[in-house]
């Protein structure tokens, strides 16, 4: 059942406001619907520019294929292995997360340590400055989800332990700016592969 | 539930416990959770491997 985790605030960078935000565990109805009726459209709009999926990445819209619903439903069926997560602002649906708990670690500092592995992390169209062309709305969604992943990884005991791989739009930020390490390209999923330390954990949720 | 442990489980549940930097709480639903996802794969009638690095050598795990 979708629960309450915390309240959260996003800053508004068209009023320049904060403004009060929930983060909850599992999705609903509501956010399948946000997504099909609102995400969707956009995404697919924004995908439709680009000949391929390496040229998306321009446009932020590499994403417009994932399947929220089908994800949650096995995520559910999994009984607490793999989580959900949506954070909610104004009404609607800001960001989705889904988590897996039993991955472990390559880096050598950590190697076959337990940690949470972030599986999909996506923020609704309107917030993405490359796919709007305009001022985005909302700015943070993906730290507070990423910060949640880390709160589950404490929760679980794995220190702050967390790994992911990057759609390639999302390399600069994982590797610039939440200054994860970048262990290259994996052949296998056909990404790059980022892992997060206990110091890094922390120095992410201080920063 | 309580979980009744043999001496001999006890030691290997401290064991891993320390070596892995996890209560026993968390181990154990951690174990849960490994074996849940192992159980997916077999059920779903895929193989589960250890491989050596040093050889590539593969090695099939079997789950009875």
């Amino acid at each position: 059942m979708k629960e309450l985790l915390r309240s959260v605030v996003l800053l508004n960078r068209r009023s320049k406001e904060f403004e009060d935000a929930q983060v909850f565990r599992e999705l609903d109805q509501k956010n399948f619907d946000d997504f099909e009726k609102l995400w969707k459209p956009l995404l697919k709009a924004r995908r439709d520019e680009f000949d391929t999926w390496e040229a998306a990445a321009e446009g932020d819209a590499q994403d417009s294929h994932w399947k929220w619903a089908k994800k949650a439903a096995e995520a559910l069926a999994s009984l607490g292995r793999d989580e959900t997560y949506a954070l909610e602002c104004a009404g609607e649906t800001q960001g989705l997360m889904l988590v897996k708990t039993s991955a472990f670690a390559r880096l050598d500092v950590q190697r076959g340590r337990d940690l949470v592995y972030i599986e999909l992390l996506a923020t609704a169209p309107w917030n993405r400055p490359r796919l709007v062309k305009a001022e985005a709305r909302y700015k943070g969604v993906g730290r507070v989800l990423v910060a949640e992943a880390i709160n589950l990884s404490h929760h679980l005991e794995f220190n702050g332990r967390l790994a992911l791989h990057s759609l390639p739009q999302s390399e600069s930020w994982y590797r610039d700016i939440a200054k994860f390490t970048d262990l290259g390209y994996d052949e296998e999923k056909e990404m790059v592969y980022f892992e997060v330390t206990e110091a890094q954990a922390a120095a992410f949720l201080a920063g | 539930m309580t979980l009744m442990l043999s001496d001999k489980e006890m030691s290997l549940l401290d064991r891993l416990s320390e070596s892995r930097g996890m209560s026993k709480t968390a181990l154990v639903r951690q174990a849960l959770r490994l074996y849940q996802s192992v159980t997916e794969r077999l059920e779903a009638g895929e193989k589960v491997f250890v491989e050596k690095p040093s050889t590539k050598e593969k090695t099939e795990l079997m789950v009875l």
